[in-house]
């Protein structure tokens, strides 16, 4: 059974990252839907055909395909495949420069308390500590070379170089990207994302991108070439109760004056009031820069694995 | 305007609370801050009604857990409370009863809280004898807050569905106290209340609340999620997660509870037509 480490980017409290787009999730909401319809940790858990087709997640599944219908090429079901055995929030560096974002150290803080009572994801501040904006592969490695490190000493395996996936056993874990439905239309965005990096991400790591409000990963997947050539690596999660909590409305209605409670821990709004985060000062910041990823990929791209 | 100026508002909500979720919350904090910001309104205080046994809604758990779960949910917060009024009463109570009922009990605390302004508790004491008569809508107390029932567009567009509401209850809820409806949809909501003859007559009591953030968090979803073992953090509060794990609540057997059991309100009024009220839609099945 695999075992998968989920990776979640994050930009700002308690929030799923999309590089491009306005929009967040709740940090908890993705966790819930993750738990609920992909998977179970510590346990394994079949998950029968009619339940798929209702509300359980599309999940492509490498062995048989009888249950392909030709308009939706990736709904198979998923049986007991897979062990979450952990969950990362990484929360991304100020050097990144989106519009609005407050200070990296406010973020993992907040971010820790919300994650406080879970069990089973914790908050990761190196990307955070970066002196510039890390990619998303770069950070990715990062946190897949430490979790194999820890496996294999704790499990006192070697299974060879830590950069070539095809020396790891199949019970050592993967680590895959967790993100929201818009996060798949940022691929599109010229000067974002560097091919290479997208091949990397979807080939060799996976993504598990949850559903959100009219959106379509489906189409996303199926319009890009690099996307559904790896369709098997990728988890699309439909998540039926629509909660459309985002970031960017929190920061609102806090610049307003008006109540976030119910929609964020008491924990991190108590931490906002203290510190007077999210003021109309506040989401100014950034304003006129330009967002670092489409900066420094023209300067200087990160190289590929194959060096 | 003057803090003494402004109108002082009582939001209480009644429905099965089979559990409470957080998008019920949610609507308390966002009718609150929705009365507030208009300049006219301050709201001291919310009031959690869960419905009696004695409503006959499929599914429908003991009401002692849902008190309790209500309470657990409410700790944290320093103005909403859970009454266990209704939830006590053997038979199934209408909403205009249970505003009523509120409705004097915040006359009552009022009166007694009154020691100074005696011209004010002449006042009191002399519409005193009209508490007798709900039906008689007599002008709004300036002196006394004012309760108004905090719901969803689904129970505003119940006020069409046929034999599940009185017309004069209808017309009291709206007339005679108000209500705060939370709505994604505002186009919807006014465009029902511009089809309804009680409904238009009394729009200036009906505040229609938007909701931007889409929430769907229904109990309906939740008892779902829960027979299916999965899991229901952070769509309900933490301590109502644990309460629930910890009592066993919401199995597919519970779920079966009053299953051919007709509604309360329907035994009620007539047996022509069965309802079975979901949290968002209702169908509707002739006999």
């Amino acid at each position: 059974m695999e075992k998968i480490c989920c990776m979640f980017l994050d930009d700002a409290p308690c929030f799923l990252v999309d590089n491009m787009t306005e929009r967040r999730r709740l940090l908890l909401d993705l966790r819930r839907v993750l738990l609920s319809h992909c998977f179970c940790p510590f346990t394994s858990r079949a998950i029968d055909r009619c339940s798929v087709t209702q509300y359980n997640p599309i999940c492509p599944m490498s062995e048989s395909g009888e249950d392909q219908e030709s308009h939706q090429p990736m709904i198979y079901p998923i049986s007991g495949q897979f062990q979450v055995v952990g969950g990362i929030v990484s929360p991304v560096s100020d050097g990144y420069g989106k519009q609005g974002l407050v200070l990296a150290k406010h973020r993992i803080a907040m971010a820790r308390l919300a994650l406080q009572s879970s069990d089973w994801v914790s908050v990761d501040d190196w990307e955070s500590q970066q002196p510039d904006w890390t990619e998303t592969v770069v950070t990715m490695r990062y946190h897949y070379g430490r979790i194999l490190k820890q496996y294999q000493e704790g499990t006192g395996k070697d299974s060879g170089p830590t950069t070539n996936p095809h020396h790891l056993t199949s019970s050592s874990p993967r680590l895959k990207l967790l993100c929201g439905a818009d996060f798949l239309d940022t691929f599109k965005v010229p000067g974002l994302w560097l091919d290479d990096h997208v091949e990397e991400v979807a080939g060799r790591f996976g993504l598990v991108c949850v559903s959100r409000g009219g959106l379509e990963p489906e189409l996303a997947v199926h319009e890009s070439e690099t996307l559904s050539r790896h369709w098997r690596n990728i988890f699309l999660v439909r998540e039926w109760v629509r909660n459309e909590t985002s970031a960017t409305e929190v920061r609102r209605a806090l610049r307003r004056g008006l109540s976030v409670k119910y929609l964020l821990p008491d924990s991190v709004i108590k931490y906002i009031h203290q510190h007077n985060l999210y003021t109309g000062d506040s989401e100014l910041k950034n304003k006129d820069v330009l967002l670092r990823p489409l900066t420094k990929q023209t300067e200087m791209p990160v190289k590929t694995l194959d060096d | 305007m003057e803090p003494q100026d402004l109108t002082k508002v009582v939001l209480l909500a009644c429905g099965s609370f089979n559990p409470i979720t957080n998008m019920h919350l949610r609507m308390f904090e966002l009718a609150r801050d929705y009365l507030e910001d208009t300049g006219q309104y301050i709201v001291v205080r919310g009031i959690i009604s869960a419905v009696g046994d004695g409503y006959k809604k499929k599914g429908l758990i003991e009401a002692c857990h849902r008190v309790d779960m209500a309470r657990l949910a409410t700790d944290t917060s320093d103005w909403i409370k859970v009454d266990a009024w209704e939830s006590q009463q053997p038979e199934w109570v209408e909403t205009a009863k249970v505003m009523w009922h509120h409705y004097k009990e915040l006359m009552t605390a009022e009166q007694n809280n009154d020691y100074v302004d005696t011209a004010k508790k002449r006042r009191i004491e002399a519409t005193k004898h009209s508490f007798e008569d709900p039906s008689s809508y007599h002008t709004r107390r300036d002196n006394g807050p004012q309760l108004k029932l905090l719901c969803g567009a689904d129970v505003l567009e119940s006020f069409g569905v046929p034999n599940l509401w009185k017309h004069e209850d209808i017309a009291e809820i709206v007339g005679r106290y108000g209500l705060v409806c939370i709505t994604r949809n505002g186009c919807d909501a006014h465009k029902f209340i511009h089809q309804s003859e009680v409904l238009w007559k009394h729009r200036k009591n009906i505040h229609v609340v938007r909701e931007w953030v889409t929430n769907e968090i229904s109990a309906t979803h939740v008892r779902r999620a829960l027979c299916r073992g999965q899991t229901v953090r952070y769509l309900l509060p933490d301590p109502v997660v644990s309460y629930i794990r910890e009592h066993g609540l919401y199995s597919a057997e519970s779920e079966q509870k009053n299953a051919d059991v007709v509604l309360a309100p329907l035994q009620r009024h007539t047996g022509l037509l069965y309802l079975r009220l979901c949290s968002r839609s209702i169908y509707l099945l002739l006999v």
